[in-house]
Parts: C-alpha cells; structure tokens; sequence
C-alpha cells in the first residue's frame, strides 16, 4: 500500500557534507541534494522522517566520479518531542533504479543499475562504480523509485520517492607551459582568443560596468563564477578594473601575456597591482569581501584558475590564469 | 563599436624600406651537432647534452636550447658550451672569448647567475627576477632585475652598481653596451593620455634610451607613441658592428585578434628608421661574423629556432633562444598552494548560449531576428533577462548552446551560415 508523505524538499548548499559511512577524506561531493520526507501518523501522533540524500562523488584530484545516495530513518516522539534514529528496510523499484548519466554539456547519456533492498537500519549508503571523468564533460546522478518502510519493516510504509543530484561538469583541462597552452587555447591573438563575453561591473575601469571578453575554453568557468556572484548578490565585491583579452607582451619580455590567449582575468586590478603579495577584498561598494573573489576564482570544482598572486619572485594578485607553468 | 577586430590578412608594415619574403628555406649539408629538420625545433632536444664540446675561445653565438647551453659556431654547427652548476631552469646563457659562460639560473623566487670561467666557477645573486644577461665591453656582466633596473656587476660580484630607470617612466630593461661605460636600453614608459591600456605585466610604450654611466644621465633615443589600444614594444637592442643599434619594434592593437607586426629597426646617428619587415615573433639573436642571426618563436612547440638572415630570407642554422628568455616552464608558476576552501563552491550546470549583439532597442534585435536563417530558434534578451551577457540599455538575441553540441562549435555554425555577424556574435552566459 502506498502512502503519500509530505515531501519537504529542501536543496542544500552545495558544501561538501559527509553522507554517512566513511568516505575517503578528500573526496567532494558536488551536485549535492538534500530531501526530507516527513508524515505524522495516528493514533500516537509520531512523526517519521526519511532524509535522502543524492551526489555525484568526486575524488580530491577530480578525475573520477561515482554515484552516492544515502537515506536515514528518524522517529520523532509526540510525547517528548525527541528525534531518533527509526531502524527501517528500503526498498527499491524494480529492474535499474539508479542512473549514471553523463554528456557534453549536458548529461542525457545513463547507464542503470539495481540498487540492493536493505532491512533494519537506520542509516544506509549505496555507492556505484567508480568512472574516469572527462574534462569539459557534465555527470548527473540519479535514483527512481526509493521508499522505505519504519520501525523495522512493521510500519508504516513510506511513499515511492525519486531524487536526482544537480549537473557537475569537469573543468576543461588546464594547460601546463607553453606550447601546451597554445595547442589548447589555439594561438596567441587567434580569431577564437575573444570570441566569448561577459557583462561585468567596472569591466575595463568603467565604474558603469561593460564587457570583458575571454576564450570559450573556459566560459563555463567564469559563468559558474558569475553564477556564483548572483547566489550571493555580491557584484560588489568587484572593484576597479577587471580585464580580460589583450593582445600583448609581457612587459620586459617577449613571452606572450597569457591574456593573449583569452585564458587570463585580471579583477579589481587598481586595489590588487602587480607586486602586492596580499589581496585587497574592499569592494566597489565599500564593503570589505575578503577573500571572496580569489577564493570562487580558484575553487578547484569550477575550474581551478592558477591566481597571480602564487607567483613566487613577482606576485600578481589581480590576475587569474587557466594555465601553469608559464 | 565592439573591441574586437579580425584581419583577414596580415596588416602591412609602415614606413619599410625593405620587405623580406620571409620564406624559410632548409639548409643543405646541415653541420654535425642537433639536426634542424626542416626548421623544426623542439622544446625538449632529442639530442640533449649530444653535442661535441665547443673548444675555449671558438667564434660562436651562444644559446640555450631546452635546458642546454650550447653553441653555434660560425660554421653553424651546433656544440655544448662548459658544463654550468644550475639548481633551477637554464634561462639565458651568455658568453665571453676570454671571461667564460654565465647562465641565468631560474630558482622559485629570485634568480642567481652561475659563472664558469678560467677562474673557476662562482654565482652572483640576482637581486629578483633576472633577464637580458650580457657581458660588457669590459668583461662585465650586466643584467635586468624584473625588467625593471639594470645591474652591472664585475664577475665576483665585488662592485654591483644598480641604475635606476629615467625617472617617471617604469622600468628599464635589455641593456646593450655601444661604448665600455654607455648602455643603450629599452625602457618602459608610463601609458600616455591617448592609451585606453594598462600598465602592469604588459607593455603600452616602449621607447630606447642611453645611459651614461659617468654621468648617471639618461637621454632619449627614440619617440615611438601609442593612443588608444595600440601597443608599442622594443625588443632585443643590439649593437651592430659600426656602432649601429639594432632593435625589433613590435606593435598591435591589444584588442584585435591579429599578430602584430614585427619590424626590424636601425638606430643610426641617433635616427632611428625601419629596415625591414620581420615574419611574426622574430627578435634578434646575435651575430655570427658579419651574419645577422634571429630567434624565432615556435610557440606550438614552445621552442625557439636560430636563423641566418640575408637578403633572401632567413635560413635555419640550429635551435636554441640567444637573447631571449627560454620556453622551460617557469618555477615561479610552478609553485601552486592548495587553494583554500571556498566559503561555498558552486558547480552548476553552465548556462551558456550564443549571442548576437548588441542592439539599442528590442525592436531592432526583433528586426534582426527575423533576418536569421532559424528566427525561432533565438530569443530577444535584455539585461535584466540575462544579466552577465548584456549590459544595461542594451539587447541581444540568444540561442541556448544545443544538448551534446560544444559552445565554439555553434558560434561556428551561426557564423558559416552568416559571415555579417562574424563580429557580432559570442558565447554568453545565458542565466541569471
């Protein structure tokens, strides 16, 4: 018999939450989503909950990815209003009911699997096999048709549930010296170097904002982190001047900068110059961000650009590159 | 008007008084030593550490060719220079008939040169980020500290004398001696008013200066300027015989996506006047005799080729950088903390799309939509549709990057079927 429960869905930041079990320490778990499904049953007036858990599992170098979907069972006691861990069997669908789906961008390519019915426990983890992740590839997991059952299989029956993760996509390979960085951008000033944009505030040292042009390589990257600055409404954490494409030389030199490439930002250039060893968080409006910008500039699930300021004989801390060892 | 710009052709040159076909033509009978094959040059030599040992006081121009100090002689064959102690990456070799070899040697922060010499072997410390390493008429050696000051120093390092930059430009850097205690340099001027450029890592303005070291006087040499996003490099001054410098001016329009021009340039009685057009990325390299050497740059295989240049073109003659930097990754790139946690890392599925624009009104992007080969497949957006792919007060159409289909790829194809908006349409960030 089925019965509906009240689903409270509630999707989580996409921090890194350990699921239960151990998983290896490093690991990541983007993609992450939370669902909480609660009912209160008569007579006694008890509320049992199920939370599930669904993320794409990535190991620290990023390279290889897996399916982890976890559930735990709570009873909540109308008599004493205490939460506890509620010993439950799950049961899954019949045939494949967990999904591995990947594709470029998007992931409409699935291999199925049947997840194992477990009995008496209150907190279970089901993993799947491990697969290599390719660079600029996006993975989407999912598991259809999961319920349990409370108090140990006697009762009550919860409702059939599906429950996906959001989209991971690998960051597209980061190139290392120079010629492999001329073979995966093209050439330096090539016709493909600008030929992507975005709107950003005081682009170009203007204070009313305007365009700062990149190469498609990375575009998924910067969209994430202008995706990221939406979430957190802080286009102002961006101050004088931010940059992009330029066909140039390296001052002194005749290394090409690597903003010839479209594979370089420069952001709030006048606060952060060439030859500071820290970073300058304060913002165009005034308000101290900290760490903000460089943080979401080289976090390692959405591209990981190499930051300026890592030079060691001259630090840049304005200038953000998607390339190493030149 | 977008800030971009794509030739189709490669831009003349100005103010040229001879153009060179800048063919490259093999070499017959190609000398024992590293083999050019068909000019190819490598960033990692197959022939490492292979070459005979160039005998002490031999003719030669020396470079380094991956990691390797090496020499060609004026017969053109290439041979190893004296084994150098180096810690870090070998990133210019210079040679004295009489004083020895020293190499810049590259560390993860600042550099040292390595001497070895009839004397032994010794190092100087840097002082920073070292470049432009070159003897002196004196048997001095002479370098640029993060392109910005010039030292010269004896070879024990007793007497260093630091010379400051002219003052209020930025930095001084490639010294190159016309008489024992005057230099002629290239320095880094302050982008004037007409430059809508940075400055910073890259260049704006260059111009050539001399320095009296007697007098701890600077003049001006030359009056190249630059307004708007144009740029104007010197590279690799270099004394000819006679007296002459020699010098490449590089120039380009920072925001078009075409090579800028390489010219070669003689400084004479204080005239400065273009000789030649030069094929893209070739500075000069040093002289063999009387023959004029260049580097070119193979940056699809991160290394640096010597040719001969004459009248006919230029002739591959070994593979190796002179004047230049090497391509050897750096090690101060190398050296990569673990980034920080992000407070919250965000991995979203990107939203991507194509763009045409931009338009002043939704009417006119409407107009234009219904010129398109496919006009339902395309939306019109405005900024408050599509925050990050269109400022404010302006429109755009977009057209989401289709399922297994990659973002350049669709630019591509919107482009093929129409040329007219090749500078009118990129890859966007269609969310909000």
């Amino acid at each position: 018999m089925r019965r509906t429960l009240i689903p409270l869905l509630a999707l989580l930041s996409l921090m890194p939450v350990l699921f239960g079990g151990t998983p290896a320490a490093a690991n990541a778990y983007p993609g992450l989503v939370e669902a909480t499904y609660s009912r209160t049953v008569s007579p006694s007036g008890d509320t049992y909950t199920l939370k599930a858990r669904i993320a794409v599992e990535v190991t620290d170098d990023g390279t290889q990815g897996r399916l982890r979907f976890h559930l735990q069972c709570f009873r909540t006691d109308a008599d004493t209003g205490g939460t506890s861990a509620n010993g439950c069997d799950s049961y899954f669908g019949s045939g494949d009911n967990a999904f591995w789906c990947s594709g470029r961008p998007s992931p409409t390519s699935c291999v199925g699997r049947d997840l194992d019915d477990r009995q008496n426990s209150a907190d279970e983890t089901w993993v799947g096999t491990w697969h290599s992740l390719s660079a600029g590839t996006s993975y989407k997991v999912r598991v259809d048709a999961f319920r349990v059952v409370f108090n140990n299989g006697n009762g009550p029956e919860g409702s059939w549930h599906d429950l996906s993760s959001r989209v991971h996509t690998r960051p597209p390979r980061r190139p290392s010296g120079l010629s492999d960085l001329e073979n995966v951008f093209g050439g330096h000033c090539n016709a493909a170097a600008n030929d992507a944009r975005a709107f950003f505030p005081w682009a170009n040292d203007s204070s009313s904002g305007g365009y700062v042009y990149f190469h498609p390589y990375v575009a998924g990257v910067v969209a994430n982190i202008r995706n990221k600055n939406a979430v957190d409404d802080t286009d102002g954490a961006y101050n004088r001047a931010v940059w992009g494409y330029a066909c140039r030389t390296i001052a002194g030199s005749s290394n090409w900068s690597t903003h010839a490439y479209g594979a370089a930002i420069d952001i709030n250039s006048v606060r952060n110059p060439q030859g500071d060893s820290t970073w300058d968080g304060v913002g165009a409006d005034g308000h101290n961000y900290g760490a903000y910008l460089p943080s979401i500039w080289q976090s390692s699930l959405i591209g990981h650009f190499y930051w300026g300021i890592n030079f060691s004989s001259n630090p840049d801390p304005m200038h953000f590159q998607y390339v190493t060892g030149y | 008007m977008l800030p971009r710009r794509i030739a189709a052709t490669a831009a003349a040159a100005v103010g040229l008084t001879l153009l060179l076909a800048g063919t490259v033509h093999g070499q017959p009978g190609e000398p024992a030593g590293r083999p050019v094959q068909d000019g190819v040059c490598a960033a990692s030599p197959a022939s490492k550490g292979g070459h005979p040992l160039a005998a002490p006081g031999q003719a030669g121009l020396a470079a380094v060719d991956g990691t390797a100090a090496i020499l060609v002689g004026t017969d053109h064959a290439t041979r190893a220079l004296p084994a150098v102690a180096i810690r870090g990456v070998a990133r210019q070799v210079a040679r004295h008939p009489s004083r020895g070899v020293a190499v810049i040697d590259d560390l993860a922060g600042g550099d040292r040169i390595a001497i070895a010499g009839p004397a032994g072997t010794r190092s100087l410390p840097g002082g920073g980020e070292v470049s432009d390493l070159t003897w002196t008429p004196r048997g001095e050696l002479a370098w640029t500290v993060d392109a910005r000051s010039v030292r010269v120093s004896d070879v024990d390092g007793r007497s260093v004398r630091a010379i400051a930059p002219p003052p209020r430009t930025l930095g001084a850097h490639a010294p190159t001696f016309t008489e024992p205690t005057r230099l002629v340099a290239v320095v880094e001027e302050a982008p004037p008013a007409a430059s809508r450029l940075p400055a910073g890592e890259s260049t704006v303005v260059n111009n050539l200066w001399s320095y009296d070291q007697a007098a701890g006087r600077w003049t001006r040499l030359t009056g190249f300027s630059v307004a708007g996003s144009v740029w104007s490099a010197i590279r690799t001054p270099l004394v000819a015989p006679g007296g002459d410098v020699l010098f490449v001016r590089v120039s380009g329009d920072a925001y078009a996506t075409e090579l800028p021009t390489f010219t070669l340039w003689r400084l004479h009685q204080g005239l400065a006047r273009a000789e030649r057009t030069l094929p893209g990325d070739t500075v000069l390299a040093g002289w063999l005799g009387t023959e004029l050497v260049v580097n070119r740059l193979d940056a699809r295989r991160g290394a640096w080729q010597l040719l001969r240049a004459s009248g006919a073109g230029f002739t591959p003659i070994g593979c190796g950088s002179a004047l230049v930097a090497s391509t050897a990754p750096d090690p101060d790139v190398n050296a990569e903390p673990a980034a920080p946690a992000a407070p919250t890392p965000v991995v979203e599925e990107p939203e991507l799309a194509v763009a045409i624009g931009d338009f002043g009104s939704p009417a006119a992007a409407a107009d234009a939509r219904a010129r398109l080969a496919d006009p339902a497949a395309w939306t019109v957006a405005g900024h408050e549709d599509a925050p990050y792919a269109v400022r404010p007060g302006a429109w755009i159409l977009l057209q989401p990057i289709r399922p297994e289909e990659e973002p350049s790829a669709q630019l591509q194809r919107l482009r093929a079927a129409h040329p007219e908006l090749e500078e009118r349409s990129f890859v966007v960030i269609a969310g909000r």
